[in-house]
């Protein structure tokens, strides 16, 4: 199951966390991703220059063949795993497996990417 | 004009025979008088003089005099100065008044449940609306009467209390400002045990409040310390107009990013993101806002710490020194 949409985040940062909420990570001035074990902060495409395209879903489904930029578990007690932005609107959901769930993220630039793919599982 | 007549002999004889005839006498008379008929003028008029002049005073007696002088004014003096303690014994500043309201509101009284103790003139802060800074509140004078200190009252003197209320209020308004950006921050309790503990105390807390508001804007929590020059957003929304992205690009270039100072957007664009001080996420809806230029680090740092602070206290540190002000 995959969903996509294509945003403009406010701050150009979106935050992968479980449908509860989480604990978002300490800012580091420069760094594009950031995780605490509930929740994943990841840069997006400059929201004044153009939108992002996010897409969330099974990794076989949004695994786009190169290495993911970020590998890790998120915990995801409700098992339901969200896509939010800083004004904490929800713009993604999808079911998760488990209560703690294999995360990978793929981002098509280091710093200005287009298109986010979030992969579970 | 001849004068040889009888009548002006008659006249000139009567003038000059009167009793103040010496008063008719020219000033330099003796110019128009014989050497001896001079001398012998002089001799009448200083004879006539010394039988006018009064008795010479003896040196006791004017010293007796001048003493007397004396004492009249040192009581004089004494008699102004009791009248004086009196009045000052008489005015107490601690005495309540009448509340407003009485017909005879504003008049002295010695009844305490209508005056100090009265709850109607203890405050006019609302509790359910916080003050705001400007705001000026009963509470906000300076103290008259005694502070509970450690479970003893203590009586602040006149120069304490004001300086007391000064500090509360300093206080007050910079924990007010956090607490409309980070409503759960508290200030360090602290002990003290007088009144100049208190006012230190008060103090701290103003200097620790405004510390939190610099933390808070080195995280992108309201304008940064490189914030110059701004201009007002239309609302919250993120859809920025030509006029403003060119007058954002052409402050970022003036100044640079509000946050860090650096004068490199980080954008591919290279336009600066317009960030809109209060952040919208932590102010309520109708708020006016301000756009100030940040970098695209920032911002992304800025949208951490928002998060952060909408659910936790905690809140990141300052950005790195070596990164600051960067062309």
């Amino acid at each position: 199951m995959q969903r996509s949409t294509k945003i403009s985040p406010p701050n150009s940062i979106v935050f992968v966390e479980d449908l509860k909420g989480g604990e978002p990570p300490n800012p580091i001035w420069g760094a594009t991703i950031l995780a605490t074990p509930s929740c994943i902060s990841v840069a997006c495409y400059p929201e004044q220059d153009g939108p992002t395209e996010i897409a969330l879903g099974n990794v076989p489904d949004v695994d786009p063949g190169f290495e993911p930029e970020f590998d890790g578990y998120l915990e995801t007690p409700s098992r339901i795993v969200v896509v939010s932005t800083v004004d904490q609107k929800v713009v993604l959901d999808v079911p998760a497996p488990a209560s703690k769930s294999r995360l990978r993220i793929w981002r098509n630039h280091p710093k200005w990417p287009t298109k986010v793919n979030i992969g579970l599982g | 004009m001849h004068r040889s007549d009888d009548a002006f002999a008659a006249a000139q004889r009567r003038r000059f025979t009167r009793e103040n005839a010496h008063l008719h006498v020219r000033h330099d008379a003796r110019l128009f008088m014989q050497p001896a008929a001079y001398r012998l003028w002089k001799q009448e008029r200083e004879a006539k003089a010394a039988e006018h002049e009064p008795e010479s005073v003896g040196t006791d007696e004017l010293k007796a005099m001048l003493q007397l002088k004396a004492e009249v004014a040192a009581l004089r003096a004494e008699i102004t100065f009791r009248k004086l303690i009196a009045a000052l014994k008489a005015y107490n500043p601690s005495q309540p008044r009448v509340p407003a309201g009485n017909s005879d509101g504003g008049q002295w009284t010695n009844d305490l449940g209508a005056g100090r103790n009265d709850s109607r003139i203890l405050s006019d802060a609302s509790p359910e609306v916080p003050p705001r800074p400007g705001d000026v509140y009963a509470q906000l004078r300076p103290r008259s009467g005694p502070i509970l200190i450690n479970g003893r009252w203590v009586q602040p003197t006149p120069s304490q209390a004001a300086r007391l209320a000064a500090a509360e209020a300093q206080s007050r308004d910079a924990i007010q400002r956090v607490r409309e950006l980070d409503p759960n921050w508290r200030p360090q309790p602290s002990t003290y045990e007088s009144v100049e503990g208190l006012i230190r105390a008060h103090r701290a807390e103003a200097r620790e409040a405004e510390a939190r508001l610099r933390e808070l804007a080195n995280a992108g929590i309201g304008p940064g310390e490189f914030a110059k020059e701004w201009i007002p957003a239309r609302g919250p929304n993120r859809s920025f107009n030509k006029y403003e992205r060119d007058a954002g690009l052409r402050i970022f270039r003036l100044w640079g990013c509000h946050t860090c100072g650096s004068f490199q957007a980080g954008t591919p664009s290279g336009f600066p993101v317009l960030d809109h001080q209060y952040p919208t996420a932590l102010i309520s809806p109708g708020t006016a806002q301000r756009l100030y230029p940040q970098c695209l680090s920032c911002s992304l740092r800025q949208g951490g710490s928002v998060q952060q602070l909408k659910r936790s206290p905690v809140i990141c540190s300052a950005p790195p020194k070596s990164r600051r002000r960067i062309r």
